[in-house]
Parts: C-alpha cells; sequence; structure tokens
C-alpha cells in the first residue's frame, strides 16, 4: 500500500514468500518423517537411484546458475535458457521414471520406489509452479527476485530430497 | 484521497461475485459458512436422533457413520474454519490495522473462489455409490483407505480427501494473506503491541495453520496413492477381509495418526484462538475498561501456539503408541493450562472495576468465558495420559472437544456478529431477537455438554449406532433424551437467528459509524465500510487498543486508537 | 457521536455464572463413575476424582468471581483505579502460570506416574497370558492349550468360520490353540496380560469397569496388562470406529477363581 509505504516495514511480498517457504518446508518435513517412520519396514527394499536423475539435478543446478546471472546482469536471454532447463529437469524426470518402470519398479513394488515417485512427483509440481511464475515474470518484464530465489529454493528442495533418497 | 474509492467495482459480478474487497470476500465466507452449518446441524440433528431412539433404526449403521464423518468435517472445516477464521478474520484484520485491504487481494479472491468446489465436492460426496466418508473426521486409514473395510471408503472418501486438498490450498492462501497483511499493512503507529487482541489471535492462528497443515497435505497425498496406487504407506501386511488377504505389506497405520494430529492439535488453536480474541475485543468496550494484562496475553498466545505444535500425541495415548512418548506429551499437553490460565485470569479480570454496558454482544462474550473455563478444564482429564485411558473416546471427549472447538467458536462468532453488524451493513439487529437467540442458545448449549461430560464419566462410548445393547452404558445413554431436546431448541433458536440477521440487513435501526463507543480502528470508518474503508485518508495511531476510562462521564469515557485526519 | 443513549444495566446476569458455576459443579460431584473392578482403576479413579476436586474448585472459583464482578461492576457507577501499572499486570500473571503448573503437573508426575508404572510397567511373573483379536466385528480370543504356547498363525488361512485365525495345521504348538468368539475368561486376583492384534482396521479393546483400552493395530502386537479384582461377567466393547459394526463388537469377561478356570479351559475343545 503507497500510503504506508514510508514505513519501515518488511515488503509484504518478503513476508509471503518467506512463509510460503515454510509452508513447502513443512510439507517435506511431513514426507521426511514418513520416510524415516516407512524404512525399517521388513519390506523396504532400496532401489537404485536412476541416472536420469543426476543428469536431471545437474541440468536443475545450470539453470539455477544461469538464473543467477540473468538476474545480477538483468539479461532475458538468460531468463529464456532458465525457463528451458527447467523444462529439460522436468524431462529428465519422467526419463527418469519411465527408466525404473522398464526395470519393473511400479508405483506399489517397493516402498523406496514409492518414495521416489512421490517426492519427484511433489517436487515436480513444485517446479511446475515455478517455471509458471518464471514465464510470467520474463513475458511480463517484472522483476525476478524473488521467483529467482524460490527457484533456487527448489533445487535445495531437490538436493535434499535426492539425499533422503540415496542415503 | 479519494483514489479508493475510485477503483470501486461497479458491476454486480466485480462487486459481490469476483470481489476482491476484503468485507464482501469476509462475508460470502460468513455465508458459505452459514449455508454448510445449516447442512452440519441437519446432520447433528439426526445423529441426535438415532442415539436418542436406536429402536426406531431412523438411519442404517453405514448412514449413522457417513452422519458422524460429514457433521465432525463439515463443522470444523467448512463451518467454524470458514466463518470464524476465514469470514470475521478478513472481515476485521484490515480494518483493525488500519489498512485499505488486504496485502494481496487478488490472492484473497482466489482463496475464497477455491474453497467454493470444496464445499461442493463435500456436499456431491452424499450423493455418490456407497455414501460419504465414514471414517470418521480424522480418517484413519486401514478404514479410511480401503472401500473393503467400509461402504463410504468408496468414491466418497476420495471425494472428502479431494475437498480437504481444495480446503488446504484454499485455508493456505488465507493465512499466508493474513501474515503478508499483519505485518505490513498496518496503519502509521500500530506497532505490533498496539494491535487489538482480535488480530494478535489472527496471527497466531495464521502461523499455525499455515505451518501445521502441510504434513495433513502430505499424509493425504499418500492416503490417497495407498487408496489409489496401491502403495503401502500405511496399510501392514496381513488385512483380511472376506477371507481374502490385501497384497498390502509393510505400512504404519499409526504414521497417519502422527501426521493427522501434527495438524489436528494446532488447528484447535487455530479454530479457538480467535475466538478468544474476539472475546477480548467485545469484553473491552462493554466493560469500559483496559484489557487486564494486554502484554501478558499476547505473550500467553505466543507460548500456546509454540505449545500446541508439540503436544499432538495426546490424542494417541491408548494407540500403541511407546507409553514413554506418550508421558512426554502428556507432561508438555498440561503445560498448556498455565498460559491457558494467563488468559483466563485476564478476562476475567478485564471486570475488575470496569463500568459494564450490558449490550447484546456482551452478553456472549460473558458466556464465552465460562465455556473457556469449562472446556479447558475438561482438557486436564484428557491431557493427563493415565485419566484418558477411561475417557480416550468416550462422550467426555465429545463434551470436551465441542465445547472448545465449537462452542467457544460460535458464541465468539455469534457475539461478533451483533458487534460488527453496524460496520458491516450499516444497521443494528434487533435487540429482543438477540436476546431470546441468546437465551435459547446459551443455555441448552451449555446443558448439552456438560451432559456429554457426565455421560463420558458414566462410560458411554461415542461413534455408536446403538448403546442399548450394553449394560454399562445404561446410565450413560439415559441422559440422550434430555440432551436431545436441548440440541432442538438450540437448533430452532439458530432460525431466530437466521431470521434476524436477514431482516435486519434490510430494516434494521440505522447504526451511526460508531454505534458502541468503541475504540478500536474500524470505528473510524463509516458504516458500512466504503471500498478502501476510509474515504479520506488512513487513521493514524497514537495510542494501545483499548483506550477506555471508567472514571470519566459516561458518554467520554473512550479515546480511539487513532485519528482520521 | 454516540447514540447508544442510556446503556443497558443488568447486573442480575451476574447471577447466571453463580448458578452456572454451582449447577456445573454439582454435576461433575455426582458419583458418575462406574464401581471399578480392577486393581489399577483405583487409581485411575484417584486421577479422576484429583482432577475433579481441583477443576472443580477453580471452575467454581472462578464462576462465582465472574458473577460478582458483573453485580458489583454492572451498576454503572464510575470506577477510579482500573488501570494497574505493568509490572503488576506481569505479577498477576504468575498467579495462574505457577497454579496450573502445579495443579496439572502433580496431576500428571505425582498422582499418575505409579499407576503408569502398573498400566505400563513390567508385568507379574506369573502373569495370566491370553491373545485377543479384533476383526470386524468381533473380538477372537485365543488361550495356548496345554502347552502353553500359542501356536504359529498365517493370514491366508483365515477365513470366517472354518479358522477365524488363521491357525497353522503343521505347527504342534497351534493344534492345541483354544479359539473363541466374544468370550474371555480370566483369573481373579492375578495379572493378566493381553496380547492384542487386529485383522482389518484398528479397533480399541476395552473393559470400561477395568478402566482398560487399548487399540489394536493391524500389523502389531499390542499388550495390556490388569489385574481383575472381582468375580463375575463385565462387558467388553469397541473404542474405536471400525465400520458400521462398530457398535455391535460385543464381548464377556468373565472373571473366575483359578479352579473354575482352570476347570473350564479343560472343557474347551481345540480348535483345530
Amino acid at each position: 500500500m503507497s500510503e504506508t509505504a514510508a514505513l519501515s516495514r518488511p515488503r509484504a511480498s518478503d513476508v509471503l514468500f518467506l512463509v510460503l517457504l515454510g509452508v513447502v518446508a513443512m510439507l517435506f518435513a511431513g514426507f521426511t518423517a514418513a520416510y524415516f517412520i516407512r524404512r525399517p519396514a521388513p519390506d523396504w527394499v532400496p532401489i537404485a537411484i536412476p541416472l536420469w536423475s543426476w543428469v536431471g539435478t545437474a541440468v536443475l543446478a545450470a539453470s539455477s546458475v544461469t538464473l543467477e546471472l540473468a538476474r545480477r546482469r538483468e539479461s532475458t536471454g538468460l531468463q529464456r535458457v532458465s525457463l528451458l532447463l527447467g523444462c529439460a529437469f522436468l524431462a529428465a524426470q519422467l526419463f527418469s521414471w519411465s527408466g525404473l518402470a522398464q526395470s519393473g519398479i511400479a508405483l506399489p513394488s517397493t516402498p523406496h520406489g514409492a518414495f521416489y515417485f512421490m517426492l519427484s512427483a511433489v517436487h515436480g509440481l513444485h517446479v511446475i509452479g515455478g517455471l509458471c511464475a518464471l514465464a510470467w515474470v520474463t513475458l511480463s518484464d517484472r522483476p525476478l527476485r524473488l521467483v529467482a530465489a524460490y527457484w533456487h529454493f527448489m533445487g535445495l528442495v531437490w538436493l535434499y530430497v535426492l539425499f533422503l533418497l540415496a542415503s | 484521497m479519494a483514489v479508493a474509492q475510485e477503483h470501486a467495482p461497479q458491476t454486480f459480478i466485480s462487486k459481490y461475485v469476483f470481489s476482491t474487497d476484503h468485507k464482501v470476500i469476509g462475508l460470502q465466507y460468513i455465508l458459505t459458512a452459514l449455508f454448510m452449518g445449516i447442512v452440519g446441524s441437519a446432520l447433528a440433528v439426526l445423529i441426535r436422533a438415532q442415539i436418542t431412539w436406536p429402536e426406531k433404526a431412523l438411519v442404517t449403521p453405514e448412514n449413522y457413520i457417513s452422519l458422524v464423518t460429514m457433521h465432525g468435517t463439515i463443522m470444523v472445516f467448512f463451518v467454524v474454519s470458514l466463518a470464524l477464521v476465514s469470514g470475521f478474520g478478513n472481515f476485521l484484520i484490515p480494518l483493525m490495522l488500519g489498512a485499505r485491504d488486504m496485502a494481496y487481494p487478488f490472492l484473497n479472491m482466489l482463496s475464497y473462489w477455491t474453497v467454493v468446489p470444496a464445499c461442493l465436492l463435500v456436499l456431491a460426496s452424499f450423493l455418490v455409490e456407497g455414501g460419504a466418508a465414514a471414517a470418521g473426521w480424522t480418517a484413519y486409514p486401514p478404514l479410511s483407505a480401503l472401500p473393503e473395510a467400509v461402504p463410504g471408503s468408496g468414491l466418497g472418501q476420495t471425494l472428502w480427501l479431494l475437498a480437504m486438498a481444495l480446503f488446504i490450498a484454499s485455508f493456505t492462501m488465507g493465512g499466508l494473506n493474513y501474515i503478508a497483511t499483519i505485518l505490513n499493512c498496518r496503519a502509521r503507529g500500530m506497532t505490533l503491541m498496539r494491535m487489538p487482541l482480535t488480530v494478535w489471535t489472527y496471527f497466531m492462528s495464521a502461523i499455525l495453520g499455515v505451518l501445521s497443515f502441510p504434513p495433513l497435505t502430505a499424509a493425504a497425498i499418500m492416503l490417497l496413492l495407498d487408496r489409489h496406487g496401491g502403495t503401502s504407506f500405511f496399510l501392514p501386511e496381513g488385512l483380511v477381509f472376506g477371507n481374502e488377504t490385501l497384497p498390502h505389506q509393510g505400512g504404519t497405520p499409526l504414521l497417519f495418526q502422527h501426521l493427522f494430529w501434527f495438524l489436528g492439535h494446532p488447528e484447535v488453536y487455530v479454530l479457538v484462538l480467535p475466538g478468544i480474541g474476539i472475546t477480548f475485543d467485545l469484553l473491552a468496550t462493554f466493560a469500559r475498561r483496559p484489557i487486564f494484562g494486554y502484554r501478558t496475553s499476547v505473550w500467553s498466545l505466543v507460548v500456546v501456539g509454540f505449545l500446541s505444535m508439540i503436544v499432538w500425541g495426546h490424542h494417541m495415548y491408548v494407540t500403541g503408541m511407546n507409553p514413554y512418548v506418550g508421558e512426554y506429551f502428556s507432561i508438555a499437553t498440561v503445560l498448556i493450562t498455565a498460559p491457558f490460565a494467563v488468559l483466563g485470569l485476564n478476562l476475567v479480570a478485564s471486570l475488575w472495576r470496569s463500568r459494564i454496558r450490558m449490550e447484546v454482544p456482551m452478553y456472549w462474550a460473558l458466556g464465552t468465558i465460562a465455556v473457556i473455563g469449562l472446556g479447558g478444564f475438561g482438557g486436564l482429564f484428557l491431557a493427563t495420559s493415565i485419566s484418558d485411558i477411561y475417557f480416550h473416546e468416550s462422550f467426555f471427549v465429545v463434551g470436551h472437544f465441542h465445547l472448545m472447538i465449537g462452542v467457544v467458536t460460535v458464541l465468539s462468532a455469534l457475539g461478533g456478529t451483533y458487534y460488527w453488524f453496524p460496520k458491516m451493513f450499516g444497521r443494528k439487529m434487533s435487540v429482543g431477537l438477540a436476546k431470546l437467540h441468546f437465551w435459547t442458545t446459551y443455555l441448552p448449549v451449555v446443558a448439552v455438554f456438560a451432559l456429554m461430560h457426565f455421560q463420558g464419566l458414566s462410560g458411554l462410548l461415542r461413534r455408536y449406532y446403538d448403546h442399548t445393547i450394553y449394560e454399562f452404558q445404561e446410565a450413560g445413554i439415559g441422559l440422550a433424551l434430555p440432551i436431545t431436546i436441548l440440541v432442538f431448541v438450540v437448533t430452532g433458536s439458530q432460525l431466530v437467528f437466521i431470521y434476524n440477521f436477514f431482516v435486519s440487513m434490510r430494516r434494521g435501526e440505522v447504526a451511526s459509524a460508531n454505534p458502541w463507543n468503541g475504540t478500536t480502528l474500524e470505528w473510524t470508518a463509516p458504516s458500512p465500510a466504503p471500498h478502501g474503508n476510509w474515504p479520506g485518508a488512513l487513521p493514524v495511531v497514537d495510542r494501545h487498543p483499548y483506550d477506555y476510562d471508567p472514571a470519566a462521564p459516561a458518554e467520554a469515557d473512550f479515546k480511539p486508537q487513532g485519528t482520521v485526519a | 457521536m454516540s447514540t447508544s443513549g442510556a446503556a443497558p444495566r443488568s447486573p442480575a446476569f451476574g447471577l447466571l455464572f453463580y448458578a452456572l458455576g454451582i449447577l456445573v459443579v454439582a454435576g461433575f460431584a455426582v458419583g458418575w463413575l462406574p464401581e471399578v473392578s480392577s486393581a489399577h482403576g483405583h487409581g485411575i479413579d484417584r486421577v479422576i476424582r484429583y482432577l475433579l476436586l481441583t477443576t472443580g474448585t477453580l471452575f467454581l472459583v472462578g464462576c462465582l468471581v465472574l458473577g460478582r464482578f458483573i453485580l458489583t461492576y454492572g451498576r454503572g457507577a464510575p470506577q477510579e483505579g482500573a488501570v494497574l501499572s505493568e509490572r503488576t499486570q506481569l505479577l498477576w500473571a504468575i498467579v495462574p502460570v505457577l497454579l496450573m503448573c502445579a495443579i496439572s503437573e502433580v496431576g500428571v508426575l505425582v498422582m499418575a506416574l505409579p499407576v503408569f508404572g502398573e498400566v505400563y510397567g513390567e508385568p507379574a511373573e506369573d502373569a495370566f497370558e491370553v491373545e485377543v483379536v479384533g476383526k470386524q466385528f468381533e473380538w477372537l480370543v485365543r488361550y495356548p492349550g496345554p502347552d502353553g504356547v500359542l501356536g504359529e498363525v498365517d493370514h491366508d488361512k483365515v477365513h470366517d468360520s472354518r479358522n477365524p485365525l488363521g491357525l497353522v495345521k503343521s505347527d504342534p504348538a497351534a493344534r492345541d490353540d483354544i479359539v473363541l468368539r466374544g468370550q474371555l475368561h480370566l483369573p481373579v486376583g492375578r495379572m493378566s496380560i493381553v496380547s492384542l492384534r487386529s485383522l482389518d482396521v484398528i479397533h480399541s479393546f476395552t473393559v470400561p469397569l477395568f478402566r482398560t483400552k487399548q487399540d489394536t493395530l493391524p500389523g502389531y502386537t499390542a499388550f495390556t496388562q490388569f489385574t481383575p479384582e472381582k468375580e463375575g461377567t463385565f462387558e467388553l466393547a469397541c473404542a474405536e470406529l471400525c465400520g458400521l459394526g462398530h457398535y455391535r463388537m460385543q464381548g464377556t469377561v468373565t472373571v473366575q477363581s483359578e479352579e473354575e478356570l482352570a476347570q473350564w479351559l479343560s472343557e474347551q475343545e481345540p480348535w483345530l
């Protein structure tokens, strides 16, 4: 609100954004609790993390780098590259799913696999949300700051998920 | 500075349907909740009728547990949450903070229109094959996961889960908006420690809501996958239905309960704290003195909020959770009584050396205080793990949680309606009807739930289609008839309220901007408040929210919290 | 500015809270608890009575103070000195904090902890062991038979009428197991340990007169222990919503002397 803009308050968008990160963090905290409670069960058969997942991780990391550069240099070109890399990450995730399916691991097969499918899907949905936001700020030429921060955050969440699943 | 009004929407659609005005959205929530409340009350009446006259078999056993399940779900999520938290929260927060609107009006509108389909899904689930969800509002698997276990766990439970997902999305958007608005959009001079307690309670409620709902979302996703994806997050090995063993293995039903109650317990405070906040505000206005212990109240709210997130296990003492873990939860849970008792003391002490004006909203505020006491003390019996062995799943629990998340919340919402009605519609509600409504609601409702505590003490178990086949439940079920009669009285009494509400909207006595001589900022805006809330500049705050002086002459005993230039 | 005119006064409203406090506390004071019939049950009843006494007193005092304030300050007389200093208000907050911490933690740690030991502590060495299994919508009771060992079960062999627990024929320990529907016989004056399982959804084993309640989870074995004090029959019920027949998941517990129990057990045929 412009009428109270002179007051030294945190920006509403910053507040909204930080709490949103808290919400996402709590969601994955819930899944983490479930993961650790479920894992000791006797039917837990570990699966190998698909190669495509590691490729995707690298792509996602690269997209974070390009987006950060885009933000610092105010380059829409790099923004578009990040957008493409984000889509590539999702494609890699889909490849990793079909790879698992081909090796006979479906959703109900093993609990570890179920967690892999579920967590990558939930993360993927959040990435799709980020991609929509990124496309929107790119097309409407709005500030990149919070979208970039969200993107980095989802990158970190993916690293966390991968660490959880691979550990 | 008439900027705001120039942007006021003109068409019917943009003004009343897809409105971004927090006051309209607040009323949309309240009216939606009113409608859902009628549905939820009808279910309650059916439940009571079945319990009281089991020999008539008014409903089938499978419909009975659907009724119990949907009554709980509708009342908790689609009545109390919508009316008190989303409805009054939307209406009051910007007005009390001296803001033009919420920080994100569009997000606000989106939040409302996300919950509308959720309501429709809930209502639709009564019509599908197998009937509505029937696994209790807590939806414990395996019962909620397997259509083999109960007919309601077919499509009805799926719709229930989808409705909850939409509700959670809506509630999270609302909570984000509340927090951003409270931290960012306060008027000049409105420091955090000058906010009315109502706003403080909405602040705590929003924080608890956004942090505790996500783990439930996780649980709901896993439950959906167990139901439709063949996974075994919650389903162990060796489930036998109709001589067939299901292929699931390795899951643990307790996991769902932990995730559910991690939300479920804070959710109680999400609902009850705003009720307490509204009670404080009503009390200050009609006691004509500052709230006793404003600061200790704020800190108590913060402590209550924190503690509420680490005590969820007290719902699970007899579930097979390690009893030593249960003992921790017990020790931590009963600690909540300490900050809660501070709130209770401050409520009562706010009447000390006061000059009470016994207007209708004050009836509800005073009535709420006694209910907070009764409900709060009842909680100790359930929080102590050893006595909970006897009370778990008994009517003692039913009486207790209805008092806290049903009666405290609804009484304060009704008091709030009488109090803020002039700000909503520029008119007052009929005093005669309001008094009739109060007496025919308050006395029976307290009696109903006190009697349920007695039933629980005598051993009556909840969610029973027919208690009469047990000897040990005879004493308890003897109280069923008086309870049911009182429930009918309360239900009828709400028709008086609904009539008063809609008639007064058009024909009530015209109210001034500040009909109660209140101090908080909403009373500096015109009644009804226009789009943008203040036609001119925003108010500037220069004092604490409850600057009443019971020693001053009657008409000059208050100083508004802010002044409008 | 104001349109409210003469403020309504009704100090008599205070009487409502006098009446409310007295009636509610009197209502709770009626002896609603059914007669207890197990050793630890006395401890549970003691905790409940302790809480009734303390919270009842506080509720009554609270209602009386509330009513008194309304009677006194509802007359509309101006009041001087309503606002106390911040410090005084803070000091006042210490009263309920100390009071409630004391009352509630005495309840949990002093009153309840010894009972906790009886309910969840080490069982007696000579405890009588029996298995109770919940299924929709009945209680299955299994005694180990003469060999004193519960035999192997297999959920794939479960059949409602032929083999409700899925006893494995090839296991000699299973062949003498006694399986009963809905009737549990226990010795008087000796601790019983009931191991609890479920074949389908969550049930909860409760004998209200024993003040005992324990959920039965599928895929998990829970235990509950108690010492029946009196001979007679007691009702067993389900205390966790388990489906449409939840309300009729009834059973009986017969408590008898050791001799009678031994006699009765010897008359039972093994299931297989």
